[in-house]
């Protein structure tokens, strides 16, 4: 109850210090928040845009969720999505043939490399003690330039002018007209509940969260902290992966360059605003989605720069750690 | 090779400063991963406060102030809300990265670009290396007064104290919070310092420009295993692979991206030799 009451507080903290930086920076300050707030949900297109963007942010941020249980921070998460739509859209076009049953098999090939890239870094945690904190960003950083090579290079769509890979033609099936809505939001609300379930009611869910709340505990206790970290790291790559190949599908169709731009940072906030648990994150990302379609629609329409939506985000990371206005008598362990 | 040891040194530059920035967060016992925005915020607005005022040295005043604004911030959210120290450094990067962007949209009109002519640092001219920035001068000095006051002054004492085991701090009246907030306030200078240097060099500013130089500059510092003596050796190792890159990327053989990733892959190949070095250690010390 503390904690929800801390929440309350720093997203009002965030909103108003976001409506002060709109009046400092907007001429038109409120038709800026107009735009920001309201027109996303202004008409079924952009209500249907937002909540079909929300649908691969709630999938990465139960992946980053799944680490975060275990106290492992995954910041490779821009990389991870960025790969795994690469992944996702060659192999959609390399088996086109299989009509549906070839979007999940690319899903779950985009999952399985997505998982590899992050396993290096769990391993190399496990193995070596090296910190996952920047082994998974260096990677990330390391697998974005490769994957705008292949989008720019080898992979462009010769018979585009932007710099895209080739589009695929198999979508989900769309189910509010005229939006980009599909049927991704009902996957994604599937597998929170499922990770919900997992989390809470399976041995690897205990597992982690006791490893989480303190390691040596744990250790003592006879679980497996390096099996589990290896696990769950991986478990969160493949997620992100995952969600990334699930907006070829719902929503871009083709890979560009820059497709991931703060994504796993946007995972990063709502799995820290809803503490983990896959249930509240869901209302979450609905929220951070909000806020980022809103900014490109008040972009469009006013004054305001689209970033704003990143300082947002950048405002509530800042506070939402703390632990005088959460309340939280957990030590940290930052190791 | 003159050219790749020219551009080296002044690749170097930013590095150096950034990490000897960091250095200092290390020594008292945080790994400061703020460098990235503190740098990329001060780039910015040397720019400004050499736009406004038609120097470049208040340019670099004014690259400081925002560091050290924006490193204040950090200190307090820390210190009065008892924050996770790795996630307000990563908000503060994220600010960092939202107001330049917003900045530039704003007030200039320009998504992440900032070109108001503004006259470049002037490179001096040195035999045989030609042309050496101003700031690499300016870096080993202050490197010296670095080594020195860690070393031989007993504030560098309280801060390697700090890392090693902050009790005994508290043991000797000494407050771990004062200790933590001068360390990043003067890694805030630093980054500045290099940030200013980055932006004045070119005298544009473009987004993203600090180029992932604090995440780097990390990895220098655990090469360095947070031991002031080995900075300058490990920073040359960087600079050396970034001059490597550009010199590749300029060649217009292998494609700019590829190019691009030779910095970052050679910081992981580091950070994994590093560390299975010290597990190593690690592992003779425990049998002992």
């Amino acid at each position: 109850m503390r904690k929800l009451k801390g929440i309350i507080y720093i997203l009002l903290l965030s909103i108003t210090s976001l409506i002060i930086i709109i009046f400092l920076m907007s001429k038109q300050p409120i038709n800026s928040l107009y735009q920001l707030f309201i027109g996303p949900l202004s008409s079924t297109y952009f209500l249907g845009n937002t909540l079909s963007h929300s649908a691969p942010l709630i999938i990465g941020s139960v992946g980053i969720a799944v680490a975060y249980r275990a106290n492992l921070i995954n910041l490779g998460g821009d990389g991870q999505m960025y790969m795994g739509a690469l992944v996702a859209n060659i192999i959609a076009i390399k088996f086109s043939s299989l009509g549906n049953f070839s979007i999940l098999f690319a899903l779950l090939t985009a999952s399985l490399v997505g998982g590899l890239i992050a396993f290096i870094s769990a391993y190399l945690k496990v193995k070596f003690d090296t910190t996952e904190l920047i082994s998974s960003y260096l990677i990330s950083i390391s697998i974005t330039y490769l994957t705008s090579y292949l989008v720019t290079g080898p992979l462009q769509d010769p018979n585009s002018n932007l710099q895209s890979t080739q589009k695929v033609t198999q979508m989900l099936t769309k189910i509010l007209p005229t939006s980009a809505l599909s049927t991704s939001i009902i996957y994604a609300i599937a597998i929170a509940i499922i990770f919900y379930f997992i989390f809470n009611k399976t041995k690897f869910g205990y597992e982690t969260k006791i490893i989480g709340y303190n390691k040596d505990f744990a250790r003592y206790g006879g679980i497996s902290v390096s099996k589990n970290y290896l696990f769950s790291f991986t478990l969160s790559g493949a997620l992100l992966a995952f969600s990334g190949g699930l907006y070829i599908f719902s929503n871009y169709q083709s890979v560009f360059k820059g497709f991931s731009n703060g994504l796993g940072f946007s995972a990063l906030t709502v799995s820290l605003i809803a503490f983990n648990n896959p249930l509240l994150i869901i209302p979450t990302a609905l929220f951070i989605t909000l806020i980022n379609q809103g900014s490109i629609i008040a972009m469009q329409n006013s004054d305001i720069s689209s970033d704003v939506a990143i300082l947002f985000q950048a405002i509530i990371f800042l506070l939402i750690s703390s632990k005088l206005l959460l309340g939280d008598k957990k030590n940290d362990n930052n190791n | 090779m003159i050219t790749i040891i020219n551009s080296t040194l002044n690749l170097f530059t930013p590095l150096f400063l950034i990490a000897l920035g960091g250095i200092i967060t290390s020594i008292s016992g945080t790994l400061n991963i703020a460098l990235e925005g503190l740098t990329l915020i001060s780039a910015l607005f040397a720019i400004i406060g050499s736009n406004i005022s038609g120097s470049l040295f208040v340019g670099v005043i004014f690259g400081i102030i925002s560091a050290l604004i924006l490193a204040t911030i950090l200190c307090l959210v820390n210190i009065y809300l008892k924050t996770n120290p790795f996630i307000t450094a990563l908000a503060s990067n994220m600010i960092a990265t939202a107001l330049t962007l917003i900045i530039t949209y704003n007030f200039f009109n320009s998504k992440g670009i900032l070109n108001l002519n503004i006259e470049p640092i002037k490179f001096i001219n040195i035999p045989i290396i030609n042309e050496i920035n101003p700031f690499l001068p300016i870096s080993i000095i202050l490197y010296i007064i670095v080594f020195f006051i860690i070393e031989k002054i007993p504030f560098g004492l309280k801060l390697k104290a700090c890392g090693y085991n902050p009790n005994v701090l508290i043991a000797y009246g000494i407050s771990k919070t004062k200790v933590d907030t001068i360390a990043l306030l003067s890694s805030s200078f630093f980054c500045a310092l290099a940030g200013s240097y980055l932006s004045l060099r070119q005298g544009i500013f473009i987004s993203q420009m600090s180029a992932n130089k604090g995440w780097f500059a990390l990895v220098i510092i655990f090469l360095s295993n947070s031991n002031i003596k080995y900075l300058l050796p490990a920073t040359m190792i960087f600079a050396f692979a970034e001059a490597l890159s550009n010199y590749i990327q300029g060649l217009n053989k292998i494609p700019s991206d590829i190019a691009l990733m030779i910095p970052s892959i050679i910081s992981l190949i580091v950070l994994i030799v590093i560390s299975y070095y010290n597990s190593q250690k690690q592992r003779i010390e425990d049998k002992i």
